[in-house]
């Protein structure tokens, strides 16, 4: 164990300080072990390798030699393609109406019932957060009888959704969103707000705060990092979401990009490159959000367990 | 000497880890083409979706299908309540 806590600088300046053969033997066997670790990190990312020098190669190319070829000639031309032909931005920016509104909504719904789950002497309390916690847990598949037929009974405006319907409109697939969600969300806010003092809001009871006040002006704001680490998460597993839109909308336009791939599989001849390309410009921008929010997310991984 | 410390955190991950291969759906809807075409890839929850929602709507079937996966999944949300909120009760 004491190996693994050594920094890694300190390796080769004490091998340096010292004459040769008197250290002891550790920077050899870490070498092994880092090689150990590289050959799986590469292992599983030859998949995703493979995919980008497939989509950098022209389709003939790859129909004359097979896929497992030298290349005769890589350009960029299958992102293009794949930018062009398909519509790309159009879905890219029906995922960002899908995404943004069902993370926020999300975070506000199951902010509420951490707060009262984890705020107040409920009776049924554990029930409550053991009910969210299952929903959380349960395949989608199971509920898309009901929601199907609901979903063709409930109507909304024509200003809403041209459908007139809750089905085939992005409405409907934020409402399932958040309903879904809403179970993982409220497990780990429940656990960060446990952690709060109840000593801050029973202050702030005496001031005469009213519930409502001590819910957005003590309580979210305290809650931040939680925020920030679920709405990166959120964000990420809503924009790769596949089966609600695939199921609940029929119009090939209004959906995400996830599920408009399929636009670039055509009914008698695919071109595997052009997917490939296609797919690797749908995967930038979960990329992206991690990168940038890469701290919170790994906070995140940890946040719920803590106190589990 | 670490797994018996790992227990609790082990059930969890087993658990989840049955939980979303229940849940599996895309790659294999993408592999497919669809329907369960191919052999060995008729997952319940790919069998569900073709029935409710695809061209052959045998809709009781389907639930009935909706069914038998809700109560597989049961079991392992159970196992998971159980480890995660047997601390919260004492």
């Amino acid at each position: 164990m004491t190996a693994t806590v050594t920094p890694p600088a300190a390796g080769p300046r004490s091998r340096r300080a010292r004459p040769p053969g008197d250290g002891p033997p550790r920077p050899k066997r870490q070498t092994g072990r880092h090689f150990l670790l590289g050959g799986i990190a590469l292992l599983w990312l030859v998949p995703l390798l493979w995919a980008v020098y497939t989509s950098l190669r022209p389709y003939e190319d790859t129909a004359k030699h097979g896929y497992l070829s030298w290349p005769h000639g890589i350009s960029l031309e299958n992102f293009s393609d794949a930018w062009s032909q398909s519509g790309m931005p159009h879905f890219f920016w029906n995922s960002v109406l899908i995404t943004i509104p069902a993370v926020l909504g999300t975070l506000l719904f199951s902010a509420a019932v951490a707060f009262f789950v984890s705020r107040f002497d409920f009776r049924w309390n554990i029930a409550l957060l053991l009910f969210f916690t299952a929903g959380n847990l349960l395949p989608a598949q199971v509920l898309i009888t009901p929601l199907y037929r609901l979903y063709l009974q409930i109507g909304l405006p024509g200003w809403m959704s041209d459908s007139f319907l809750l089905y085939d409109s992005v409405w409907g697939i934020i409402a399932i969103h958040i309903a879904y969600q809403c179970g993982f969300c409220t497990f780990v806010l429940s656990n960060y707000m446990k952690t709060i003092p109840k000593e801050i809001t029973e202050a702030s009871l005496v001031d005469g705060a009213s519930v409502w006040r001590q819910f957005f002006q003590i309580v979210l704001p305290l809650c931040r990092p939680a925020f920030a680490a679920l709405a990166t998460l959120e964000s990420i597993w809503i924009y790769n979401d596949f089966f609600w839109s695939l199921a609940l909308i029929d119009t090939g336009d209004k959906r995400p990009i996830t599920s408009a791939l399929a636009n670039l599989q055509g009914q008698y001849f695919t071109n595997p490159n052009l997917i490939a390309a296609g797919a690797l410009m749908t995967a930038i921008p979960t990329l992206l959000v991690y990168f940038a929010l890469q701290r919170q997310f790994i906070s995140g991984l940890t946040i719920g367990s803590g106190k589990g | 000497m670490v797994f018996p410390a790992l227990k609790p955190v082990n059930i969890i991950i087993l658990v989840v880890t049955v939980m979303e291969s229940l849940r599996a759906f895309d790659i294999v809807y993408v592999l497919g083409g669809g329907t369960g075409s191919k052999p060995g890839m008729e997952l319940l929850s790919l069998l569900i979706t073709d029935n409710i929602i695809g061209e052959s709507s045998h809709i009781g079937y389907g639930s009935a299908l909706a069914v038998v996966l809700l109560v597989v999944s049961l079991l392992a949300i159970c196992a998971f309540l159980v480890q995660t909120f047997r601390k919260e009760d004492q």
